[in-house]
């Protein structure tokens, strides 16, 4: 199975070719969040390396966040008209899955994904090992980081030992260190695209979805739209 | 075996667009998903809701704009993908340039950044039969006010532009003090018809000198007007401050013309739809003796098939881009030493 899969949830972009389980390349394309200059240039160059065409993939795998906007656009975008021009599947991850999947752990922890979403806030999502996957415990949510502690004793409490990962570990340090025995693993900070290809790869038959139905899972209103109802909510009695 | 045809794409702004052009310019489709309902109520254009609705959209014009062609998303049967990296809003430029690399590098055909601005200095090619060089441009929307003369396709010499507000953010503030709604030219326009352009006196700025522009005065005057005398018809203010934009974009326009010795007038940007600029600059352009090209009201406002125009012209002067062209919130259009 050929798969190209594409990262742009955080502020680095990234890109993997994995072919039958095997990672030909995985690359960090950049750190400064310009992914639209440097994502397509190095798929490009990756598939050339193998001798392959986007026509001759199984399947487009995509992360759609959460994550930082702008990025999710350009990776949603390029990888709906990559998938929409060639007639190859299309596959949406979510950031939080992928990271959860990095975390090396005994088969009895629970893993916490906590992503910065800027502005002071964390995107986060429990997850249960499941063997080789991640089991999500509950739906991803942006919070307070001061509140992730709680969330943890809520959604993670069965479990003795939490592994955390992603950059909203490092960020928030002092508010992740209040986790009952959470334990950051450094490694994982950004979602790797080739842990996303072979998470797809492992789950066997490709499952493509519209690629018109494929969009940023953003977690957060405009502001506009936030402040618009703020200011009607208080205007309508 | 038809002409070469060019894709294009466009999403600089508010509108998502994309249009499949051939090579003599004649235009195959044209689509145009306009957004103005999804920000009419936050009074202006917000970036962000902006970058959402052009992520969902795009596809989907691109795929009705290549079906009207006759091709399919698998089989296009274009030789080329054209789209605009600048200037616009960011979160809005990204999401078209990243949707037109992707298409090109899956199809295996080149691709080619566009000038925004450019595009619309190309529109009045699409349907004019010729439009003679040298001319005069005057390109008027919600972000810009320029006068350029366009010596030959891809040479431009800017002759005046706004020092403060462009003429369509003029419109829309006084639409937006007045309670007309968003966007305020089409507003303003129709209600213009109403009114007695002469009712009011409004200042024209830098009427007597030079080719710049100053629109920020105008909507001050506007404003204080109608502060001291609520009991105003609202048609007359509007008619009246249309008059004085009009005035001045045409005496303008025609001292440029009379500068740069230009073979004609050409109209392009959104504020060129507007009913009473149109007329004014026919009579004006008539009476020097020179004709006026008046794009149709779709090839004003923001459209791909001007995109495509331009696109055919750097393609051919430049070559494709590279994968790793850059979308430019700010990209200025290259100009020659006036
Ligand atoms: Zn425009």
């Amino acid at each position: 199975m050929k798969i190209l899969s594409l990262e742009t949830a955080t502020a680095a972009g990234a890109v993997a070719l994995v072919v039958d389980g095997e990672v030909l390349g995985e690359r960090v394309t950049t750190t400064s969040r310009e992914h639209t200059e440097t994502l397509l240039s190095a798929a490009d160059q990756m598939l050339n390396e193998a001798g392959l065409a986007v026509h001759d993939l199984d399947a487009i795998v995509v992360d759609i966040g959460p994550g930082l906007f702008t990025g999710l656009r350009v990776g949603v975008a390029t990888a709906r008209s990559l998938a929409s021009a060639s007639g190859v599947a299309l596959v949406p991850v979510t950031s939080l899955h992928v990271l959860a999947l990095a975390a090396e752990t005994e088969g009895s922890a629970g893993v916490l994904a906590v992503v910065d979403a800027r502005r002071g806030e964390v995107f986060a999502q429990a997850f249960a090992v499941d063997g080789v996957d991640r089991r999500p415990l509950c739906d991803p949510v942006v919070a307070d980081p001061g509140s992730l502690a709680l969330f943890c004793i809520e959604h993670l409490g069965a479990f003795s030992e939490v592994s955390i990962v992603g950059d909203g570990a490092r960020r928030y340090g002092s508010d992740v260190a209040q986790i009952p025995g959470g334990r950051v693993i450094e490694a994982a900070t950004i979602p790797s695209p080739a842990v996303a290809a072979q998470l797809v790869e492992r789950g066997g038959e490709i499952v493509a979805t519209d690629p018109t139905s494929v969009v940023p899972l953003y977690l957060r209103d405009p502001d506009a739209v936030a402040n618009f109802s703020v200011a009607r909510s208080r205007t309508t009695p | 075996m038809s002409a070469p045809r060019i894709l294009a794409i466009e999403t600089s702004c508010d509108e998502t667009a994309a249009a499949v052009v051939d090579e003599s310019l004649h235009v195959i489709s044209s689509v145009v998903s306009s957004q103005i309902d999804l920000h009419a109520h936050f009074g202006g254009v917000v970036p962000e809701i902006a970058g959402r609705a052009h992520v969902e959209l795009l596809e989907p014009v691109v795929a009705q704009a290549i079906s009207e062609a006759g091709g399919s998303m698998t089989d296009p049967r274009i030789e080329a993908v054209a789209v605009t990296n600048g200037p616009g809003l960011i979160g809005s430029l990204l999401v078209g340039l990243s949707g037109a690399k992707a298409m090109a590098m899956a199809w295996g055909v080149p691709f080619v950044g566009v000038n925004h601005l450019e595009g619309h200095l190309f529109a009045a090619q699409l349907e004019a039969d010729g439009v003679p060089f040298p001319h005069v441009t005057l390109l008027v929307s919600g972000g810009h006010t320029m006068l350029i003369a366009v010596d030959a396709p891809g040479h431009y010499r800017l002759l005046g532009s706004t020092i403060d507000d462009a003429a369509g953010e003029a419109y829309d503030k006084v639409a937006r003090y007045l309670g007309l709604g968003y966007p305020g030219g089409p507003a303003i326009d129709r209600l213009a018809r109403q009114g007695d352009p002469e009712a009011l006196r409004f200042p024209r700025a830098m009427k007597d000198d030079g080719l710049d522009f100053s629109f920020s005065g105008l909507k001050t005057a506007v404003v204080r007007a109608v502060d001291k005398n609520p009991d105003l018809d609202i048609a007359d203010v509007v008619a009246s401050f249309q008059a004085a934009v009009v005035d001045v974009l045409v005496t303008k326009s025609m001292r440029a013309v009379a500068m740069s010795g230009a073979k004609a007038l050409v109209l392009g940007g959104g504020v060129a739809a507007n009913s009473s600029l149109r007329a004014a600059a026919t009579v004006a352009a008539e009476e020097s003796g020179i004709p006026c090209a008046l794009p149709s009201m779709a090839m004003c406002t923001d459209n791909a098939a001007m995109i495509a125009a331009a696109g055919w012209y750097r393609l051919r002067a430049e070559g494709g881009a590279e994968l790793s062209l850059a979308a430019d919130p700010s990209l200025a259009l290259r100009m020659e030493v006036a």
